[in-house]
């Protein structure tokens, strides 16, 4: 009786790797690539441009089709070397005078990897400026926020400067910070022209911001709008006019601005948990922002001062939808994959529509039942009866767990 | 009685745990010289902003321990039972006046102890010189990198405890390919990964076999060929 239970946790244990190992070899047999679909938008006819729906073409949202030079006319600022190494690059774009030197000052990209569970570390350096040294310099210590309150840990001597961390302590008091952090952020590093210190979230959800400045310790509250926890915070140190992104639980997208403004971006279909990928991008008229998740694209324009100025979105082919990606559907379950995003890694189990699947299942547990009678064992008897609900609840995955471990009469 | 079995056990595999405790300790000795010799050479804060932000060879320098829990448990596991079983001398074992479940396990607890007691000396001395290098924060981030490591040696142990008792090649094949996938998932790709997410399920993928030996050793004392 108890070998039998156990039988039964094996079983149910080579289903769940099944349900990893066998589409996975079925994915490398028969997966290909899909069309990909991407959007770009023209500083010139002021229209969405298309890439990929149709092979050597480009299309715009009214159906008009261009040349790869064409393109590049359009699009002047993204495609500046292309047109100066051809002489086409313009003297103004749509009515304003441009160099090239004024298009790469006012140029930029960023791209938020919304699925990256990298290592988190809990300490950062915090860089000092204004001293005597030229820029910001390292001070050999690191700062976290933990149980004792904001402490530098000091690298060479392996110990907490305490001075200093009261100092901090002190300034962070009368802000009304709960100790410890949730989350330290920031890239507070050297050899920038800007340095906007470190955030971190404390205890009860609020948003802080410390610098160290000529010895002293810049810190403030940041007062988040609608009420919002966050959820992430992306810095962006190289933006002349941004501080940071943030991403709040009500999948709102607020930037963060260096003169201490906090907008929302109008970003309707956002949703943090299944888009994979926040680029923002930028030129001299335009930030442009694109949302991607598999299947889709989806790309905002919004003008200087981030008022939305337009918006389209795009479904490119998915896996899905190709022949392997239905025969999917009806051959497994559900499939669980392990993910090694940028260091990262997780599991994670998706289901199948249960019609298209349950008839292989019936069908296998069929010939698992024919199986045992042809064996003769007692069809009846409740462990025969469990491998066959096994098989028609897990199918091909319960089926092969069922004939690896065997049965006794 | 139980005793006893401890001992007979501890015969079996005391050379075997010797000699992987030894190499463990070998590599932990090879990381912290290198670590050692970093620190000195580019200053403590240089070498661990080197290991937060760094370049692959600085982030993963604990990457040469990975699959050391897993050698722990496939010798713990061969020296314990392979030998026994293709002498047949488990047969002899499960004579003893103690109820054949009782006795599988109390083996089973050995090899799981001497295991954990290895993983102690090991990953004891790595934490301990660990954190005479780096600040708790860092040994905390590469605890959740190891924890699928060490949790991989549990499984493999259990996988072939079961493995072992199963007396027919066929299956023992089969079991074989099961546990090769099942021991894979703890080794992707993870030297430098936040993986306190997925531990709850990676726990529960390398304990589940600890019942599987009942299994196979039900088999083995009916006589299945």
């Amino acid at each position: 009786m108890t070998a039998k239970v156990v039988r039964i946790i094996m079983v149910l244990l080579t289903v769940y790797i099944g349900s990893i190992v066998i589409p996975d070899f079925y994915r490398t047999s028969f997966k290909r690539n899909v069309k990909y679909v991407t959007l770009n938008y023209s500083e010139v006819t002021k229209q969405f441009v298309i890439w990929g729906l149709k092979e050597g073409k480009l299309l715009d949202t009214l159906g008009n089709e261009y040349t790869r030079q064409e393109y590049e006319r359009m699009v002047p600022f993204s495609s500046m070397a292309q047109l100066m190494k051809r002489g086409e690059f313009p003297d103004t774009v749509d009515g304003v005078a441009v160099t090239p030197q004024l298009v790469a000052a006012n140029s930029y990209r960023h791209i938020v990897n919304l699925t990256e569970r990298g290592r988190y570390y809990a300490m950062t350096p915090l860089v000092h400026g204004g001293t005597d040294r030229v820029g910001y310099i390292y001070t050999n210590d690191m700062m976290r926020v933990n149980r004792n309150g904001i402490e530098f840990y000091n690298c060479e001597t392996n110990s907490v400067d305490t001075e200093k961390s009261a100092l901090f302590d002190k300034e962070l008091c009368g802000l009304g910070y709960c100790p410890p952090a949730k989350k330290l952020y920031g890239q507070s590093s050297t050899g920038r022209s800007r340095d906007d210190g470190l955030f971190f979230i404390d205890s009860k959800d609020q948003l802080f911001q410390v610098k160290y400045r000529a010895y002293k310790p810049v810190c403030r509250k940041i007062d988040l709008p609608d009420g919002i926890k966050l959820r992430r915070v992306e810095c962006e140190p190289d933006h002349p006019e941004v501080v940071a992104y943030l991403f709040g639980d009500n999948n709102g997208v607020y930037v963060l601005t260096v003169d201490e403004r906090i907008l929302k971006l109008d970003l309707d279909v956002f949703d943090y948990d299944s888009f994979k990928t926040f680029d923002v991008m930028g030129n001299l008229f335009y930030h442009m922002i694109s949302i991607q998740k598999d299947g889709f694209e989806k790309l905002y324009i919004f003008d200087r001062d981030y008022k939305l100025v337009d918006k389209y979105g795009i479904h490119s082919d998915v896996y899905e939808k190709s022949g392997a990606g239905v025969a999917e559907g009806f051959l497994f379950p559900f499939v669980t994959t392990t993910f090694s995003y940028v260091n990262g890694y997780y599991i994670s189990t998706e289901g199948q529509p249960f019609v298209k699947f349950i008839w292989l299942n019936l069908v296998l547990a069929g010939v698992l039942l024919w199986m045992k009678r042809r064996k003769g064992l007692d069809v009846k008897n409740v462990f025969n009866v469990i491998d066959v609900l096994l098989v028609a609840a897990f199918g091909i995955f319960g089926f092969v767990s069922v004939l690896i471990y065997p049965i006794r009469k | 009685m139980i005793l006893h079995l401890f001992y007979k056990e501890w015969l079996k595999t005391r050379w075997f745990l010797f000699f992987v405790v030894l190499l463990g300790l070998a590599i932990v000795t090879y990381i912290f010289l290198d670590v050692d010799n970093n620190v000195r050479m580019k200053g403590s804060f240089n070498y661990l902003m080197n290991v937060f932000y760094g370049i692959p060879q600085a982030n993963y320098y604990h990457s040469l321990i990975k699959y050391v829990p897993l050698l722990m448990g496939v010798c713990v596991g061969l020296s314990q039972y392979v030998p026994e079983v293709i002498d047949k001398r488990i047969k002899l074992t499960l004579h003893l006046p103690m109820h054949n479940t009782v006795t599988l396990y109390m083996m089973l607890c050995f090899g799981f102890l001497m295991l954990l007691a290895s993983y102690a000396v090991v990953f004891g001395t790595f934490f301990y010189l660990n954190n005479l290098y780096f600040p708790f924060e860092e040994s905390w981030a590469v605890l959740t990198s190891l924890m699928p490591w060490l949790l991989g040696g549990v499984a493999v142990y259990f996988m072939i405890a079961m493995i072992s008792m199963e007396p027919n090649l066929f299956y023992q094949f089969l079991y074989g390919i099961v546990a090769f996938f099942l021991v894979k998932q703890f080794y992707i790709g993870m030297e430098h990964a936040d993986t306190r997410h997925i531990i709850p399920a990676l726990a529960i993928m390398a304990f589940v076999p600890c019942t599987a030996l009942l299994y196979t050793s039900y088999r083995f004392i009916k006589g299945e060929r």
